[in-house]
This record gives structure tokens, C-alpha cells and sequence, in this order.
């Protein structure tokens, strides 16, 4: 964690106080969870995209099996866990972060963080399908009960032979259905009544987090972009997610909210001289989560948005919020309707390219106009094909929409799968392409 | 009258030939025909066919297949169906389909359909969302009204309302093909010799892409012919195969297998026999078949039931068929099946089942290997027994 913290740039004011602020809030959770499994409170495992703030109004001890394998891989510590899990039996093709977990659960679930609580329960949802079998092993090793939450989803049609405001409110109440008794589940292990107030305040910090997270990530418009939406950005979400529906977390994003407030009015960025924007497609690669976006920054690209900085709304830079009035409903629709435009009834956010049809890359033209960006980096995961699946038919639409387009190759934790020199290779003659795209496109408006 | 071998022959012909000439050809036979495409694992074909269309199993372009288009447009690790089934729909070979349902039941797949929409101008694609978890009280309700819904979506691909009776009327007919299938696999397994894995796969597949009254008489006529065979039981180890359930091996690579054993039972084409039992045939028709689906299937790695771990299924499995030993071999770069393999081989240790671990691709062209290592397995039992 600590290489991701640590400021971008000479460039940028002091940013410790924010830095220290992510440090400790991911840090802390390893640590409290832990505390937390000792005074006899209940563990559970989610995923980031899962009920947090319901969750939470049973002080139910969240851990997040994604943030500690990426945190492990930031740390370049995931390849002992990986191999752990690969002499146990699992592929290398395996997702890495489900195989890095594994490791952990092989080694005593001691983490490089901390040692980490067994869960009492495991909420699935259908953010990935690799969630489905995470779920399944944590169980096979923890001899855990699973809770899934589905949330349906739907493909955009040009015509719908059905009545598609018909299917929202039906697939809405399947999913209300669902959290009631995902209620009664937690009220069972944790012998506590569902207190809807508590529910709804922490609704409330959600949609506050919400609010200011939208305002951040919509800095980055500025020139120069105040900050890098990999390596900056990440670490942002790291925090949000892992304080998501709580005070702490309101103060955490107001922090940074101030940072780069100050940044812009210092006129300040990530690098020197900001020549080129850029939006980052997919996850990071986290075993060199500062080596790839530094790559960029040598020749003045900046990253100025990536369509995960949804994960920490639920929604995009367009995010819609909780209605309190309705708390249950609301929540509902905001599982259905988040990150990968589950819901054809509105225009694609970010769905990975697999419901969304033709409109994806429509999306993707807009946010380039709206983040004024030069072009689009593309990192194909190995081990993911949740975020990587789509990219390459990206690439053949984007691009023939007149976009300069750059493929990468890495994995997400496993840093078997990254070539320094080869990365270093393609992204030099990227950026000797879009520098020359740009002097011609200045030529030619000269000539005008 | 054809003989059992000839029966088989041109079944494989059949399921060969990527460019679905026989489906083309029921399409041009009469006015107004529709074809539905899907893809694996499970579809309820019973509500195409109750619509007068023919449902057609879209198992990508196998191993006869040069992949270009597919590798342009999906991403390096991506299993070998996706491609091949991209592969045909870009070049214009599923161009006969009046519809296109894919699945969201793995990372891969779930791109399929967009990819298909941006990529297949005039190919009207959709998804079927089968419902999260079958374990959970909600799931039939759903599913049921999930099944209301792709019923709308056939009604506009054939233009007239389906009823609950001719849904019934084609339960009815899929049944009698469940049952024959479910006699076909217990031939197998009771007497092996008189009928290989080939050629029980052959026979399953030929059923995805024909009607189901077609079918039947065909399955019916090769039930009788096989025991009618003059072949003798030979010493060979009986092993259940595992982990074909979606991307299907070529059948060369089935065939390297049952030189060294009986494969007595499996997961080949699994949608194809996916529910267990005769599906209900009074009440509602929808109800039944969602019913069916969450309550009395087989397991899969691409469905979710906290019920039951996966492993039960396939050690039951393996002893209903009296087999020595699993071989455990998902498609490569198949996350539910490789996921799986590793709970599968920790249950089969347990349960002091020996196992043998392989991969496969349905590319694959060659087979020394896969011959191999099942005939030094094979040979390691016999030794030990
Ligand atoms: S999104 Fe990708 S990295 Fe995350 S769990 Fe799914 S497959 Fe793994
Ligand atoms: S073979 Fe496996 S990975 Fe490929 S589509 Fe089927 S279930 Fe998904």
C-alpha cells in the first residue's frame, strides 16, 4: 500500500495528511477486523460492490476479499499466496485475486497487513461471476453459509417485444424480496433487530460520500487534471469503499476534496507539464500500480478518468442517489442499476461491453468529450475476464471512431504476467503517435 | 434400414458441419420456419419449439474452425466457444438465426450477446438471466416470470402467441427425449462395450440442433440396435469424465480417452439432460419448467446452489455408474470449471477416488498426450486393483 500512497509528483502540494488518512483507513480495517472477531462481533466477507451500508446497520464486521488481495499485490507480496494455491490445485488462469485469497487461507489467513478473521458469512452478488465460485471455496475452506443477492440483467434492445418499465418494477421487487431476507439473515446471526433509522442514516452518509466522490472524480475536467485517476484515483476508491456509509468516510473525501481543491487553485498536477489526458479502461495492474501510470507520466500523459470510479457510488459521475423516503426500493434500484447498465431503461455507464451493445462505445466517445481526453488505454487483465472480455472488440469500434487506443497486458495481482520492457516498448510508441496526431491536428487548424 | 454404425456416421456428419446445413435446409422446408440459436449451458428449448421455431444449441465452430474475427474481437484468454461461436456469428454463418440468446453464466459468456448486437448487423441477440442462486425461495417465482418473458421475446420472433397447451404439448415431447436420453446413459453405463462415449455423445448432440419428433424416433432406433451389437466387454478401467459441461471436446479427444477406459459416464452436452426428471405436464406450463430447473436438475459449475456442494452430485455420479476413477479436465481458460476442478479433486481424495487432472480445447489437434496420460492412469489402476 505504501507505494500507492505516496504522492505522484514534486509537483503536487503536500498531500500527507491525505495519504495518511488512505493508509490508515485500509490499514485499520485489517486491523479491527481482527479486534472485532475477538469481541465476538460477526464476520462478512463481501465484495465491494455488495449491501455495505445494510450491512453495516448490524455491526457486522466487513471484510473485503478483493481490497486484501489487491493489497497484497501492492505490496508485491501476492506470488507466494498465488503459488500457494496454484500447488494446491488451482490454474494459473484462475482469477488472481481469488487465488492470492486462497493463499491467505493457506497460511492462516495471515496477510501482510494482518491476520485476517474467518468470516460467519459470505454475501455474493452478481457484479462477477467469479464471485459465484470465490463464494463457493471460501465456503468449501470455511465451512461458511452463503447469502446471494442477485440483481437481474437486462441487454439493451433497439425494440423491447416486452414491457421493459413492467420488468424494472418486477426485477425491483425480486431484489427488495431478496433484502428483506437478507434482513432476517443478518438479524438471525447477529441476534439484532433490523433497525430501519440506523439503515436509512447510513444511507444518508452514502449518498453525502456520494456527492463529493462525484465532485472528485469530476475535478480531474480541470488543466491540468489535479490528480492521476490510476495512481491517485485508486487509492481514493480504496478508501471510500473500505469506509463506504460511515462518518469517517464522509471526513475522508472531504480531505481529499480540500487536497485537490488546493491543487487546482495552485494550478498544480501530477506532472510538470500536462501534454496528454487519458481514460484508463479496467483495473489496475496492482503488482506495478505506480511503475505503468509513471510510464505515462514521463512523456506528460495524465489519467484523467477510469469507468471503475464508479465502484465507490454505485452509480457514475451522473450518480443517482438514495431516496430515504423509500430506503429498501431505492437500495434496490441502486444495486440494479450501478456500474454496468443493468438497467436499459438509461444510457450504458460502464458495463464492460456486455449489455449494453452498440451504445458502449457511444459511452466511451462521451467520456472522452467530456474528460477532454486524447485517448483510451485499454489494460486487458489475464485473469479477469469480467473487465477484459470486451476490450479487444472495443478497440475495433473505438478506434474506427477515430480514437488512438492502446492495449495492454498484465494481470491484476499475479506479476508473473507483466513485461517491464514490452509495456515500456508500447506505450513509448503510443505516446510518439498521439504527440505526432496532435502536431498535425495543430497544423491543420493553423491552416484554417 | 441403416445400421447403427451408419446411424451414428451421419449424426456426426451432422453435428460436424459448421455450416448447419440441415438446419438450413428445415428452415427452407416450410413457410415461415424460425430458428433460435442458443448458447450453452441450458436453454427450456420446450418454449421455442412450443412456438413452431427449432432451438438450436450454438456450441461454437469446434475444432473445424479458423478463428480470425474472433481473435480480433475478444481478448487472448478468453475459452475457445466464445471465439468460435464469434468466429461464426461475424462471419456470417449463424446469418439463418431469427434470434440469438446468450447467458450470462460465467465471466466469458456474459460478453457474448453485446459483442454479437455491435458486431452482427440484422442478428436479433437477447440474454436469459437465469436467477442467481436455485437454493434461494425467490428463485421459482422468478424464474418463472423470466420464462413469461422470453416467451413475449419468441412470440415476436414468430409472430403468433405460444399457449400454455402447446408448451405443454412440447414438454411432453421433450420428456419422451429425456427419458431416452436418460436410457441411452444407462446402456452406457450398464454395458459400455455395447455403446462408447463417442458415440452416446454424437447421438446427444445431433438432438441440439433438430425437432424433438424428429429426435426421438432416432434415439429409439438406435436403443434398439445397440444391444443388438455382437461386442464384447473388454479388461478396462470404468472412469466418469468431468468438466465438459459448456465448451465441448473434439471427439478425437473422447476417443483418446476410451482407448485406455470406459468412460461409463459424464458431462458432455449436460444442458441436453439437464433436468432430471419428467417436467410436469399439468398446471402451468411456465411454472413447471422453472420448477424443474431450480429444483430437480443435475449440478453444473455455471449454476449456484448453496443446497449442495457440486462434489455430491459427481461422487453420486460416480457411483451410480460404478466407476474407478474421475477424470477431472475443464476447458482451458473456463473459470467455473477450473474453479470447480480443484473442489471436485479435493472431494475425490477424500473420498479415496482416484482422479486424473487434464485440460482440453476444443481447437485441440493433438491427442498423443491426452492418450498418454489416461493410458499410464489407466494403467497405474489396473496395476493397483
Ligand atoms: S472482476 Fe475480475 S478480478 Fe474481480 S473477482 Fe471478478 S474476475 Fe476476479
Ligand atoms: S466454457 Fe466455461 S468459460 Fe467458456 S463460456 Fe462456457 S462456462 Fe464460460
Amino acid at each position: 500500500m505504501k507505494e500507492q500512497i505516496q504522492s505522484s509528483s514534486p509537483t503536487a502540494p503536500p498531500t500527507e495528511g491525505v495519504r495518511q488518512e488512505t493508509k490508515s483507513a485500509v490499514k485499520d480495517a485489517f486491523a479491527d477486523a481482527w479486534l472485532a472477531k475477538e469481541r465476538g462481533a460477526k464476520i462478512c466477507y463481501t465484495y465491494v460492490l455488495g449491501p455495505i451500508e445494510l450491512l453495516r446497520s448490524f455491526d457486522i464486521h466487513l471484510v473485503f476479499p478483493e481490497i486484501s488481495s489487491a493489497q497484497m499485490a501492492a505490496k508485491k507480496t501476492a506470488l507466494p499466496y498465488i503459488q500457494k494455491a496454484e500447488d494446491y490445485g488451482y490454474a494459473a488462469d484462475t482469477c488472481s485475486y481469488v487465488t492470492a485469497d486462497v493463499g491467505l487461507y493457506l497460511s492462516d489467513m495471515k496477510h501482510p497487513l494482518g491476520r485476517v478473521p474467518t468470516p460467519d458469512l459470505v454475501l455474493n452478488d452478481t457484479l462477477c461471476n467469479t464471485y459465484y465460485k470465490w463464494s463457493e471455496i471460501t465456503q468449501d475452506f470455511h465451512k461458511c453459509p452463503i447469502f446471494t443477492l442477485d440483481h437481474p440483467v437486462r441487454m439493451a434492445r433497439k425494440n423491447y417485444p416486452y414491457d421493459l418499465e413492467a420488468l424494472y418494477r418486477e426485477d425491483r421487487a425480486y431484489v427488495v424480496d431478496q433484502i428483506e431476507r437478507l434482513i432476517a439473515t443478518c438479524e438471525q446471526l447477529t441476534g439484532q433487530k433490523f433497525d430501519m433509522d440506523r439503515f436509512r442514516a447510513n444511507l444518508d452518509l452514502a449518498n453525502r460520500m456520494g456527492a463529493l466522490w462525484c465532485e472528485i472524480i469530476d475535478k480531474t475536467r480541470n488543466r491540468p487534471s489535479p490528480f492521476d485517476a490510476v495512481l491517485e484515483g485508486y487509492n481514493y476508491m480504496g478508501g471510500a469503499t473500505t469506509l463506504k456509509g460511515t462518518e469517517e468516510g464522509v471526513v475522508y473525501l472531504e480531505k481529499i476534496k480540500g487536497d485537490i481543491d488546493q491543487r487546482i487553485e495552485m494550478g498544480v498536477g501530477p506532472v510538470p507539464e500536462e501534454k496528454f489526458r487519458l481514460l484508463w479502461m479496467s483495473a489496475p495492474c496492482y503488482p506495478y500500480f505506480r511503475k505503468i501510470p509513471e510510464m505515462f507520466h514521463k512523456a506528460g500523459a495524465v489519467f484523467v478518468y477510469t469507468p471503475q470510479f464508479m465502484q465507490p457510488t454505485r452509480g457514475t459521475y451522473r450518480m443517482q442517489q438514495y431516496d430515504l423516503s423509500r430506503p429498501l426500493e431505492s437500495y434496490a434500484e441502486c444495486l440494479m442499476d450501478y456500474f454496468h447498465a443493468r438497467n436499459p431503461r438509461k444510457p450504458p455507464q460502464w458495463s464492460m461491453g456486455w449489455v449494453g451493445g452498440g451504445g458502449e462505445i457511444d459511452n466511451q466517445l462521451q467520456l472522452m468529450e467530456h474528460f477532454g481526453a486524447d485517448g483510451i488505454v485499454y489494460h486487458a487483465i489475464k485473469s479477469c475476464r469480467m473487465n477484459s472480455g470486451s476490450l479487444a472488440d472495443f478497440r475495433e469500434h473505438v478506434s474506427r471512431r477515430g480514437v488512438s487506443i492502446l492495449m495492454l497486458e498484465s494481470d491484476i495481482a499475479d506479476p508473473r504476467f507483466f513485461s517491464e520492457a514490452q509495456t515500456r516498448n508500447r506505450i513509448d510508441a503510443f505516446m510518439e503517435g498521439l504527440a505526432e496526431k496532435k502536431l498535425l491536428r495543430s497544423q491543420s487548424v493553423g491552416h484554417a | 434400414m441403416k445400421t447403427i454404425d451408419e446411424i451414428v456416421q451421419s449424426c456426426r456428419e451432422t453435428i460436424e458441419d459448421n455450416s448447419f446445413t440441415t438446419v438450413r435446409e428445415w428452415k427452407k422446408t416450410g413457410s415461415g420456419r424460425k430458428v433460435v440459436g442458443y448458447f450453452p449451458v441450458y436453454f427450456p428449448v420446450e418454449l421455442i419449439a412450443a412456438g413452431g421455431m427449432l432451438p438450436l444449441a450454438i456450441f461454437g465452430g469446434g475444432s473445424r474452425i479458423a478463428v480470425k474475427r474472433g481473435d480480433a474481437h475478444m481478448y487472448s484468454f478468453m475459452c475457445s466457444i466464445c471465439k468460435t461461436t464469434a468466429e461464426l456469428a461475424l462471419g456470417g454463418q449463424l446469418d439463418f438465426l431469427d434470434l440469438f440468446v446468450g447467458h450470462p453464466i460465467c465471466d466469458a459468456a456474459r460478453h457474448m450477446p453485446s459483442l454479437l448486437e455491435r458486431n452482427t448487423e440484422g442478428l436479433d441477440v437477447d440474454l436469459l438471466y437465469y436467477p442467481g442462486s436455485i437454493a434461494a425461495d425467490v428463485a421459482v417465482p422468478y424464474l418463472r416470470r423470466e420464462y413469461a418473458r422470453v416467451r413475449s421475446l419468441l412470440e415476436a420472433v414468430c409472430g403468433h402467441a405460444i399457449p400454455d397447451e402447446a408448451i405443454r404439448e412440447s414438454i411432453r415431447e421433450y420428456n419422451d427425449v429425456r427419458r431416452l436420453l436418460r436410457e441411452l446413459y444407462d446402456l452406457r453405463r450398464r454395458s459400455p462395450w455395447l455403446v462408447s462415449a463417442v458415440e452416446s455423445y454424437v447421438l446427444t448432440r445431433v438432438g441440439t440442433l433438430m425437432p424433438a419428433r424428429d429426435y426421438a424416433p432416432l434415439l429409439r432406433e438406435a436403443l434398439r440396435l445397440f444391444p443388438t451389437r455382437d461386442h464384447r466387454r473388454i479388461d478396462k478401467i470404468r472412469v466418469v469424465y468431468e468438466g465438459a459441461f459448456c465448451e465441448q471436446p473434439p471427439i478425437e479427444f473422447i476417443r483418446a480417452l476410451e482407448e485406455a477406459c470406459y468412460v461409463v459416464d459424464d458431462d458432455f452436452l449436460v444442458g441436453a439432460r439437464f433436468l432430471n426428471d419428467d417436467v410436469a405436464m399439468d398446471g402451468d406450463p411456465l411454472l413447471a419448467l422453472a420448477e424443474a430447473y431450480c429444483n430437480h436438475s443435475t449440478y453444473c459449475s455455471t449454476q449456484h446452489d448453496p443446497r449442495r456442494p457440486k462434489s455430491n452430485g459427481l461422487i453420486a455420479k460416480c457411483r451410480a455408474a460404478d466407476a474407478q476413477a474421475v477424470i477431472l479436465s475443464p476447458a482451458k481458460f473456463c473459470e467455473p470449471g477450473l474453479d470447480d476442478q480443484v473442489h471436485f479433486m479435493k472431494r475425490a481424495e477424500a473420498e479415496n477416488m482416484p482422479n486424473l487432472q487434464m485440460e482440453f480445447q476444443e481447437r485441440m489437434k493433438d491427442f498423443d498426450n491426452v492418450r498418454v496420460q489416461t493410458e499410464t492412469f489407466a494403467e497405474a489402476l489396473l496395476f493397483y486393483a
